[in-house]
């Protein structure tokens, strides 16, 4: 079953070689095995050109082996959609997977981008700034995104599925490492809700390529009998491909889970909100890189890596390996890698003093030591072919070698702690920032905390890195970000550490930072005389590491997006030939007939000459009850409440504090203590909740008790001359003749059925009108027979020809007609508010000089001069003679099928004193002559709807 | 549907529903004289008081129509000013059960839906799936979810879908 995968060892490693998984790379098709990541199955293969840099297009290979990659960034598809960006690093090899490179053209071998890197002098640290003055930057920004930028976002439908949960548990293990592990074990053990999350495909953190020796027994065996003992555990579970990506208040945890979407077979990713009581960080610590000239050409990769590809994926990185270090866990992986076969041909450390078991482990293995050397240069063009370094005497050596292995030492992946407002501080022996003041909840062990040799042993002691001018040296790979971008800022005078990111783009890359942090600020330290810890780190904002936008939207998308609420004779408005639309949080039948126009204007000239029929169910009701109920509603209302008699309607407006129009509708008195409160049909929920805010936080000494009921009534509303005649088909209702039922009346009962109703005579189109409410589980039944009931013709009604109805009548709609703006003075209910001497919300507001100014906005109708023309709601009414200045504008117009030409009502300033003023109207480059008129354009002395 | 997920969703269409709003400081008073639970959910065999806040409760039963529960309401809290009113087609109710209920259920809300926290009897007024419900566990296995008629089809696609989806 073996493959020519050049690259890859003959035995060892988590691997299985029985097994093939192909996948492709560019096109090309390539072998790799079950446990490989994307990285290490390239690397076998002997790839080592995985991607171009973002700014200067220079050839670049894996620098790690883990989430904190900044060069390997792929777009990846499998199975369901393309990803962009992926760290091949971190990506499970899956069967079939298909990789490309990014930011290349035309191949990620030779990319014409890199005359970026040739002509560079040009683009130093914010080149953005300083060079596209002129004509401006926007001539210049199409060009500068294109040659910048990584992945390109996918087109189309994500056809892959997502989904989101909510967890709780009392611990949260971050990291499957010994120290989590031994956490996870010690609270399992507890008995505590243990939740274990591993990033990784498997389970053991650095034992999985750092054997050693716990409790006295071998790595290998501890992390399987101690996974065994946690599977034996009800109260702990465990997810690997799951990263704790994000920290927010009172220890809520976000997890991009992508393990069931790896598995295949359709399983989709999840994004998971978990509410931890304790949090304990294992996370680890990231290597950092060394600084020297060209260090990021493919083949300079950080010593830990190199030493995880051969040890986990038995993957030599090279054939000749020199190490960089400044430390001690560098040396031990630069042994272990020689002898797991790949020779060591030189060690060089910063350091003088090194312990003298590494010094004789590298004499027995003969491998060359330099102390107190300096790194100079890697030579190469498109991989390393040589180290150049300077000795402990200053004498400058090569040595020759395809793999450059790197420690500058290790930094706490600390992320997550610094979201959850953890402090830090620098530790000048381990030169890196550890958790120092914990938040509540949350304890750092292991490496995160600084303890890098959980299993005891060698301590780290690195020195900080030594910069020598020597060509370019990266900081941040990602952002191409260099030790003169960082001189540069420290010159123009950039020396806080936030300033100089945000100047130089230092680790504001999707890695954020985690191989680049340390080394900048480090930097900057130094060319400004202070310590790391001085200087300070930038903050951590979720996520940790990048996640698929289709993770954090879930399964909101179609109809899930918004919940849809669906009226109860839905089904049966659809089977009339409804069109549907959005009106608030309601699909609601805007029209019955594909042709809008012709529709809406049958239906309007339906309710003017016979009998339309109307769904209101969405009208907002609320019972308000108690003694005090006519008191507290007469403080809600501009109108007099108490005045209204049992049985009767009243039209009323609500006013915000600031005697703004809030929502207006009919009120009810059912019996003296208890009211009925007609809302508009989007306001239903939020005028409840005013009602509750009122009574509970202001009239708490009201005796009321308040019902919202919208949802149990269903409306249908029968307006139009014939609207009586079809209503006493209904047997059981009450005597309708206008002597008994006149306009604004109310009376509720039984139906011969026995099917409970209420009814109130009130109308919005101006015709004779009737409310009649039933339980919504009769709502099918009661539209079918009252549009068979009689041979009339009832025509089915829908809210665009209702809106073209009031609109005639010059009835207004709260937030249509009105806006934040507009109060009761502006729309003609002066004498109300004149006449009600008792206080009620907003009437102090109205008393402002500025609400009662004769020239605010104020409500009147349009007509046209041209009677050909349009008029659009949204247009401004301008004057001849002042200019373009807008007046106000046009609210609600429509061309009115009762009388054959366009109307309109809106806001214009001292619109009351204007009637008859000709105006301008503009709309989309258009001026119109039009004359302002009273608003209301049909009977206005309302005898249709009385009689 | 992942191989084996045990859930059942029904639609719940037999009973009679009545909310009942009572005035504040009359909320223990009423839930005496009522033997209505505070805060938990109360299942008898054959009618339900759903806690939905201090002063507020969604009888519903099985056997008893809504006018006589408004009607056993009226006698009993003579005297304490509240308002019961009909709500029997006002709400969808949707029973759904089965071994990984609480796992899919999880998916909808920030609730704590393991049984030591959500154990039967219980009520949670809460937004699921973006719009208000409350959930009553019925069982160890049951939960009853009252939504409002308006989103009634809309949260039974959403949890078809979330099973669909689940692990």
């Amino acid at each position: 079953m073996s493959s020519p995968q050049p690259f890859r060892k003959a035995e060892g490693g988590r691997i299985d070689r029985t097994r093939d998984v192909a996948f492709t790379f560019d096109g090309r098709r390539y072998l790799g095995h079950p446990g490989d990541t994307l990285a290490s199955a390239l690397l076998a293969n002997g790839v080592r050109i995985m991607g171009r840099g973002m700014k200067f297009h220079r050839p670049r290979g894996v620098l790690t082996a883990g989430i904190e990659e900044p060069n390997a960034l792929l777009s990846v598809d499998w199975g369901a959609g393309r990803i962009p960006s992926v760290r091949a690093t971190a990506m499970p090899l899956l069967e079939g997977l298909e990789g490309r490179s990014q930011n290349c053209f035309p191949s990620v071998n030779f990319d014409v981008g890199r005359v970026l890197d040739y002509t560079r002098a040009l683009w130093p640290a914010g080149f953005y700034y300083k060079m596209f003055k002129w004509p401006n930057w926007h001539a210049f920004e199409w060009a500068v995104r294109r040659a910048g930028g990584l992945g390109r976002v996918p087109g189309g439908t994500d056809p892959a599925r997502y989904r989101h949960v909510n967890g709780h548990c009392a611990v949260l293990v971050v990291g499957s490492g010994p120290s989590g592990l031994m956490a996870a074990l010690a609270a399992g053990r507890r008995g505590e809700d243990v939740l274990l999350v591993e990033q990784d495909s498997e389970f053991g953190g650095s034992l999985l390529h750092d054997p050693m020796e716990i409790d006295g027994t071998g790595s290998d065996a501890w992390l399987a009998a101690t996974l065994a003992e946690l599977d034996g555990m009800d109260n702990v579970r465990r997810m690997a491909n799951a990263t704790v990506a994000g920290c927010y208040d009172h220890n809520l945890l976000t997890i991009h889970d992508r393990g069931a979407a790896y598995r295949g077979d359709g399983g989709v990713e999840s994004f998971w909100k978990v509410r931890a009581k304790q949090v304990v960080l294992a996370t680890g610590a990231f290597e950092q890189p060394m600084l020297f000239g060209k260090n990021d050409l493919p083949g300079v990769m950080l010593a830990g890596a190199v030493r995880k590809y051969a040890s986990r994926f038995a993957v030599d990185c090279g054939r000749r390996v020199a190490g960089v270090v400044n430390n001690d866990s560098g040396w031990r992986a630069l042994l272990a890698v020689h002898d797991g076969g790949a020779p060591v041909c030189a060690i060089v450390d910063t350091r003088r003093d090194v312990e003298a078991d590494l010094l004789e482990a590298a004499g027995a293995r003969g491998i060359p030591v330099y102390r107190g050397a300096t790194p100079l240069k890697a030579r190469g063009s498109r991989g390393v072919r040589a180290l150049r370094f300077a000795d402990g005497e200053g004498t400058v050596q090569q040595v020759d070698c395809d793999v450059i292995a790197m420690s500058g030492g290790w930094n706490p992946a600390t992320q997550l702690y610094s979201q959850a407002g953890g402090k830090l501080r620098y530790d000048a022996a381990l030169h890196c920032f550890l958790p120092d003041q914990d938040p509540a909840g949350w304890e750092a062990v292991g490496a995160a905390s600084g303890s890098f040799a959980p299993g005891g042993g060698a301590s780290v002691l690195p020195s900080a890195p030594a910069p020598v001018r020597t060509g370019r040296q990266w900081v941040d790979f990602q952002h191409d970000v260099t030790v003169a971008d960082i001189e540069l800022a420290v010159r123009e005078d950039y020396i806080s550490v936030e300033h100089m990111k945000r100047y130089t783009t230092a680790g504001m890359a999707v890695d954020q930072g985690k191989t680049s942090n340390l080394n900048a600020l480090t930097l900057l330290g130094q060319l400004t005389g202070r310590t790391p810890g001085e200087v300070g780190t930038t903050t951590s904002r979720p996520q940790f590491a990048p996640v698929t936008m289709g993770a954090i939207a879930g399964n909101r998308r179609g109809d899930f997006y918004r919940p849809p609420k669906l009226l109860a004779a839905h089904d049966w408005h659809a089977a009339q030939g409804a069109v549907f639309d959005d009106y608030g949080s309601w699909k609601r039948p805007a029209c019955y007939g594909p042709d809008r126009d012709a529709a809406i204007a049958r239906e309007v000239l339906a309710v003017r000459q016979s009998v339309g029929l109307f769904d209101g169910s969405p009208l907002g009701k609320i019972e308000v009850r108690g003694p005090d109920a006519a008191t507290f509603l007469d403080r809600i209302y501009v109108n007099n409440v108490p005045s209204l008699k049992p049985g009767r309607v009243r039209y009323g407006l609500m006013l915000n504090e600031n005697g703004i129009v809030m929502d207006d509708g009919v009120f009810v008195r059912i019996a003296e203590d208890h009211f009925l409160v007609n809302t508009t049909s989007g306001n239903a929920d939020r005028v409840a909740a005013w009602l509750e805010e009122w009574h509970q936080c202001e009239y708490f000494d009201i005796e009321v008790v308040l019902s919202p009921v919208t949802s149990q009534w269903a409306v249908a509303t029968l307006a139009g001359p014939e609207a009586r005649t079809v209503l006493e088909s209904l047997p059981g209702l009450i005597d309708l003749s206008t002597s008994n039922f006149p306009h604004m009346r109310f009376a509720e009962g039984r139906l011969a059925d026995d099917t409970p109703y209420r009814l109130q005579r009130v109308s919005f189109s101006g015709e004779q009108s009737y409310e009649l409410s039933v339980p919504s589980s009769c709502a099918v039944s009661i539209f079918e027979r009252l549009r068979s009931a009689a041979d009339v013709g009832v025509v089915p009604v829908g809210v665009e020809a209702l809106m073209v109805l009031r609109t005639e009548k010059g009835f207004i709609h709260v937030g249509v007609d009105t806006d934040g703006t507009t109060n009761p003075l502006d729309i003609g209910f002066g004498g109300v508010v004149a006449r009600k001497q008792r206080e009620f919300i907003g009437a102090r507001s109205l008393a402002r000089p500025n609400d009662q100014r004769a020239d605010r906005r104020q409500l009147v109708g349009f007509e046209l001069l041209d009677g050909d023309a349009g008029l659009a709601a949204g247009a401004h009414v301008v004057t001849a003679g002042n200019g373009m200045r807008s007046e106000g504008f046009v609210t609600s117009a429509f061309r009115s099928p009762t009388l054959g030409r366009p109307i309109g009502i809106g806001l214009i300033e001292g619109g009351f004193g204007r009637k008859g003023e000709e105006v301008l109207v503009y709309d989309a480059g258009r001026t119109t002559p039009a004359r302002v008129v009273d608003p209301c354009f049909y009977d206005p002395a309302g005898e249709r709807m009385r009689a | 549907m992942p191989d084996g997920l045990d859930i059942r969703i029904e639609q719940a269409t037999d009973r009679a529903l009545v909310s009942l709003r009572v005035a504040r400081g009359a909320a223990e008073e009423a839930a005496r004289r009522l033997h209505l639970a505070l805060p938990l959910c109360v299942a008898g065999e054959d009618r339900q008081s759903l806690w939905l806040g201090p002063d507020h409760w969604l009888l519903a039963s099985t056997t008893r129509a809504a006018s006589d529960m408004i009607e056993h309401c009226a006698a009993t809290l003579d005297g304490v000013l509240h308002n019961a009113v009909d709500q029997s087609a006002a709400f969808s109710v949707l029973r759904v059960a089965g071994a990984d209920v609480r796992g899919v259920l999880a998916s909808g809300a920030a609730l704590d839906f393991r049984a030591s926290s959500f154990p039967p009897g219980g009520c949670r007024p809460t937004r699921f799936a973006q719009v208000a419900v409350a959930i009553v566990a019925t069982g160890a296995d049951e939960f009853e979810i009252y939504v409002d008629r308006g989103y009634g089809k809309y949260l039974r696609d959403w949890l078809e879908d979330a099973v669909l989806i689940a692990e």
